[in-house]
């Protein structure tokens, strides 16, 4: 392995002081099975590494009366675990079945799958089709932004040296919501997504026109996770059914641009994201008739 | 590079370590305390071929570092069962001749020894969902599934 100092904080002051005095060179580090990986295949060289892991001021899942704040060092499986399902229970349910392994999902972290900002990672949809604001912490200071503004490019956040994720919160779904999430890849477990969509629609009163619609795929243009806005427009104001869900589907095509690798061909993407597109908006369309 | 002094608690046995920052815990395991149960497939988070219960969770020892399993309780496989007295997952994995090659057996006995520990009655869904981080190339999940469903019945039995 290539080498590298692990400074393990004495709480999370600590941690803080430490990234401030070492704002180059520096990652945190707490679930390890991202980062861990790409030092081991020299993807990432770096020189310290701070061990989040034991601290616990950043581990919660917490509801007020409009939003829900989770902590960046939530697990996945602390997610999964979560007995009494909110409304957005439905998203949670979808992508905690469907992210990594049982193995994985005690050690992932919320903050990690964040920050690690690249297309693989199944919670960045979802939390950008629940319109979420990310919290960013260095000692001394606090600020809030956009989880969209957040993640800039494959590979980097907007995360100042000396910053740290903390925190991801959003505005609790109205009771004339529904939500869904689905995941494509060549296996159910352990699996990097081929595509995946997150999709949150609200409802006017009478229950059947889209008063909004918020579409998040893993790769669009910019190969990173990100809304659709043609989509998202498309969508406003129609009836919610299986005509609108179909015209839609054909306006993403438009929307993608996917590239062939070794997982997939661009065309296989192109035509699997419209088919869970569908998918997603149809298992919507079932949960806000069930209300 | 830094060194730390790590304590942990594996198989029932406490141990103080003194470690490099780069040594993950698989390494700790097999090679300082001899625990060679425990496998290195992909070293990657792939296979689970690493896998060790730590604090009553199941995860990849390849993807943890040494220093992040300090003031833990680890088992492994050493810790589980003797020639003697097996544990019923093992019990019944040799009934129904659950192994194959055997790389992954380890591995596939504490994900379902810490399925029933956690929940004596699992479902088929659920015990397939407890043993799906570990990877059988020998592709023989049917009879893991059918030794884990078994076991389960036996535990509920002893206890009852």
């Amino acid at each position: 392995m290539p080498g590298f100092n692990v400074y393990v904080p004495l709480s999370f002051d600590d941690a803080l002081r430490y990234l401030e005095e070492n704002p180059t060179d520096t990652l945190p580090i707490a679930g390890s099975t991202d980062l861990l990986p790409r030092i081991r295949r020299k993807q990432v060289s770096i020189r310290n590494l701070v061990d989040l892991s034991g601290l616990s001021e950043l581990r919660y899942i917490r509801g007020d009366r409009d939003k829900i704040h989770i902590g960046a060092l939530t697990t996945i499986a602390d997610l999964r675990k979560q007995t009494d399902p909110p409304a957005w229970g439905r998203l949670l349910d979808d992508v905690t079945a469907k992210f990594g392994s049982p193995n994985i999902r005690n050690a992932a972290t919320v903050g990690g799958n964040i920050c690690a900002a690249s297309s693989s990672e199944d919670l960045i949809p979802v939390f950008l089709a629940l319109d979420a604001n990310v919290k960013a912490i260095r000692r001394g200071g606090v600020r809030e932004m956009a989880l969209k503004d957040f993640i800039v490019s494959k590979r980097r956040t907007a995360l100042h040296p000396g910053e740290i994720l903390a925190e991801v919160s959003f505005s609790k779904l109205s009771p004339r919501s529904a939500c869904s999430f689905q995941k494509l890849g060549i296996r159910n477990t352990l699996i990097i997504a081929l595509v995946s969509v997150a999709a949150v629609l609200e409802t006017d009163e009478t229950g059947s026109s889209i008063k909004s619609a918020r579409i998040a795929l893993n790769r669009l243009k910019r190969k990173i996770p990100e809304r659709s806005e043609s989509l998202e427009k498309e969508l406003l104001g129609q009836k919610l059914n299986e005509q609108t869900i179909r015209k839609a589907a054909e306006v993403l095509g438009d929307e993608l641009a996917l590239t062939s690798d070794f997982r997939a061909s661009a065309q296989y993407r192109c035509e699997a994201a419209k088919v869970l597109f569908r998918r997603a908006l149809t298992e919507c369309q079932v949960g806000i008739a069930k209300k | 590079m830094a060194k730390h002094t790590v304590r942990l608690n594996v198989n029932g046995k406490d141990h103080a370590l003194i470690v490099d920052s780069t040594d993950r815990l698989l390494d700790v395991l097999r090679d300082r305390l001899n625990l060679k149960g425990v496998k290195e497939g992909c070293g990657t988070g792939d296979c689970g071929a690493c896998t060790v219960i730590m604090d009553g969770q199941l995860v990849n020892s390849c993807l943890v570092l040494a220093v992040q399993a300090r003031d833990k309780r680890i088992t492994t496989i050493e810790g589980v069962g003797t020639r003697e007295k097996p544990h019923p997952v093992q019990k019944a994995m040799m009934k129904y001749n659950a192994a194959q090659c055997g790389f992954c057996i380890p591995a596939m006995v504490l994900a379902g020894k810490n399925l029933l520990d956690h929940n004596p009655t699992p479902s088929k869904q659920e015990i397939k969902e407890s043993i799906s981080g570990v990877l059988c190339r020998c592709t023989g999940y049917y009879k893991l599934i059918t030794a884990i469903q078994e076991a389960a019945k036996e535990m509920v039995g002893v206890r009852a």
